[in-house]
């Protein structure tokens, strides 16, 4: 995987319903075989030249992030803020916000003034502010994201914002920059997953046989966490699930996924817990139904400022999206 | 003397209490134009700059900052390289990036709640629940990182609006650079001896203030004036306990304190017309200042205060006007209120 595309496309802002930077770079990177338009609800619907396959299996990856919007201005230029997308309170306190080239922090009572309890709870969002120094051209309903910087540590390991899915949109990217496809492939740079999704409009006007999502999933594989509340780990490979909390996954794109995985030796694992859920959903019930499979890098801390990742995992779920779409194209699943 | 620069130089340096010197040597280095300067056995950085003109040979003033920033430390080195820690603000460390001072620099990232584990009742942040994810194996970690080794923010210093700037280690950076900045508008003017003390382990003992401040009642200091950082106005906080960014200097008046000396101070930038507010305590004030009045046979000792936001987490935030507007007063006292 091209780390190097992959900091710029982490480094972009792409708030839910606020994708247009993300879908401009990857529309710049595209090479010439392919054709692109974008759809009325944001999706950007990438088609590479090629013979016609058996099966018509579409890919997809979400552009948008988790983030931030301004509901309120109040004096002092203190910002009041609401989440765009599940972000846990305290991956927000005590943090820079990135709004264009400028910053925010979100600021916090100091502890030496805090009383009782209240030293050790976490306000919730709504009692939160930002604080850009009095920046008045901020308005309401303008967006900000985690600060930008992307960083590689320890043995193997990636950490930036918006890895989800910044790391899927690369996988499909890479796969249509290849130059010995099998057949025509196309692939969905979709909008608003992380509110519900603008996916299922895509799979809608593109009717395919079968699905691909590229995504990235909770890993839990924490010391202070247990057993199967872990999900899934770092280090194990690519994570196909077979169920989570929008989409149960069929039992034959299940198997093909295990058995394409182990004649290929690439590392693959399920998630120990129903858990999360994807543009699958709406594609699944797209239309009159779309069979569809994720294949997942998994990453810690999910949906906060420092996603982290493993190099090894993106190898392999890369490896494994291509694998699986060759084999699904060829409608071997049948 | 360009503050903001300064202030990134000396905020960039680690300065963990209690592990000072690399730090100390920035500050050291910065310090050499003024006059010879020392480290002493503690580790505080001592400066004596020679009088001049007609207060040349005056009693020296005493002028101090603490240099050592807050600190996480590590306690224990856990399986997939991950490790345990104490220290820091617990509602603000999730997520966080941070420096590891082991045998040499590694990076890290603090855990975050898995979402499928969050919004339970178990919903106060606890060390318990949090680690440092290292990325190293653990052979790795257990070789090169003993415990006890420090751990520090890693938030780049960065602007933040028109004229405030946000980092870790503002507290108390900028009381360091509100020193430094008097320094250079004193230069070539007349004014009494002058003793830096850029103290160690303000944020844990006190010891490092408590020593070098003997050493200058040893050297003939009869007043000092101490540099800090106090509680900026933020939402959520009561104008009664804070006071506004952009105020200029706070001057402490205390029980504990000078009122003399804090008087004086309050009519010279009221003379001057330098941006000024009181903070008035009623008590101990919280610094060092306490510390070095005790000196031998004690120092008059006021205290100046730079308000901040965010106190002890990485997202301090400052005003440089009132950085500036300190090192405009305590030049404005070395020079016997002189216009400097």
């Amino acid at each position: 995987m091209n780390l190097r595309y992959l900091e710029e496309l982490c480094a972009l802002p792409g708030v839910s319903g606020h994708e247009d930077a993300v879908r401009d770079w990857i529309e710049l990177h595209l090479p010439a075989d392919c054709s692109y338009r974008t759809d009325r609800l944001g999706n950007l619907i990438v088609t590479k030249a090629g013979a016609k396959a058996p099966c018509f299996t579409v890919l997809f990856a979400h552009m948008d992030e988790v983030g931030f919007i301004v509901t309120d201005t109040a004096e002092d230029g203190f910002l009041h803020f609401d989440t765009v997308g599940g972000i846990d309170k305290q991956s927000v306190i005590g943090k820079r916000l990135q709004f264009g080239e400028r910053i925010g922090v979100v600021g916090i009572k100091p502890t030496h003034l805090c009383k009782g309890a209240e030293g050790e709870s976490i306000p919730d969002i709504p009692s939160m502010y930002i604080d850009m120094a009095g920046e008045t051209s901020i308005e309401r309903g303008d967006v900000l994201t985690f600060p930008v910087g992307f960083t590689r540590f320890g043995e193997g390991y990636i950490r930036s914002k918006a890895l989800d899915d910044r790391l899927g949109c690369l996988s499909l990217l890479e796969l249509l920059c290849a130059d010995d496809l099998p057949y025509a492939l196309t692939c969905v740079f979709s909008a608003r997953e992380e509110i519900g999704g603008a996916a299922a409009g895509a799979a809608y006007a593109l009717r395919p046989d079968s699905a691909i999502v590229a995504e990235t999933t909770t890993a839990a594989d924490l010391p202070t966490v247990e057993g199967a509340e872990r999900v899934c780990a770092l280090g194990k490979g690519a994570v196909v699930p077979f169920m989570d909390k929008g989409t149960l996954y069929p039992k034959h794109l299940y198997d093909l996924a295990y058995k394409t995985a182990a004649a290929n030796s690439i590392p693959i694992q399920t998630k120990t817990k129903i858990a999360g859920g994807n543009d699958a959903r709406g594609v699944t019930a797209s239309g009159c139904g779309v069979p569809t499979i994720t294949v997942s890098v998994p990453c810690r801390y999910l949906h906060g400022p420092s996603v982290v990742a493993k190099e090894s995992d993106c190898e392999a779920a890369s490896a494994l999206i291509r694998l699986l779409w060759e084999r699904m194209s060829a409608g071997d699943e049948l | 003397m360009n503050l903001s620069e300064t202030l990134r130089t000396l905020c960039l340096a680690p300065g963990p209490t209690g592990n000072e010197r690399e730090v100390a040597d920035v500050a050291a280095s910065l310090l050499e134009k003024y006059g010879p300067v020392r480290i002493d056995r503690l580790g505080s950085v001592l400066c004596s700059i020679p009088g001049e003109g007609s207060s040349a040979s005056a009693a020296p003033v005493l002028l101090e900052a603490h240099l050592d920033q807050v600190a996480l430390v590590v306690t224990g080195i856990e399986e997939s390289g991950f490790l345990s820690f104490e220290g820091g603000d617990v509602r603000i460390l999730a997520s966080q990036e941070v420096t590891i001072y082991g045998k040499q620099t590694y990076y890290g990232v603090i855990t975050d709640r898995p979402p499928h584990l969050s919004g339970g009742k178990e919903d106060t942040p606890s060390h318990k629940a949090l680690r440092i994810d290292t990325g190293l194996p653990k052979e790795t970690a257990e070789a090169q990182i003993p415990l006890g080794s420090r751990v520090l923010y890693r938030t780049a210093y960065a602007a933040l609006g028109e004229g405030m700037v946000t980092a870790p280690a503002i507290d108390n950076r900028a009381g360091v650079t509100a020193i430094l900045a008097a320094l250079d508008r004193i230069q070539g003017k007349p004014h009494p001896p002058v003793l830096v003390q850029f103290s160690v382990q303000e944020e844990s003992t006190q010891a490092g203030a408590t020593a070098a401040a003997f050493a200058a009642f040893t050297a003939g200091a009869e007043e000092a004036i101490a540099v800090d950082v106090t509680f900026g106005f933020a939402p959520g906080l009561t104008r009664r306990e804070t006071l506004p960014l952009g105020s200029g200097a706070a001057i402490g008046f205390s029980p504990a304190l000078d009122d003399e000396f804090s008087r004086y101070l309050d009519y010279l930038a009221e003379s001057l017309d330098l941006p000024h507010t009181r903070e008035i305590m009623s008590g101990r004030t919280g610094t060092d200042a306490e510390r070095i009045q005790a000196a031998g046979d004690g120092l008059r000792t006021a205290l100046l205060s730079i308000p901040i936001r965010n106190m002890h987490t990485p997202v301090e935030t400052a005003d440089l006007k009132d950085i500036e507007a300190t090192a405009k007063l305590i030049a404005a006292y070395l020079t016997k209120g002189g216009l400097v």
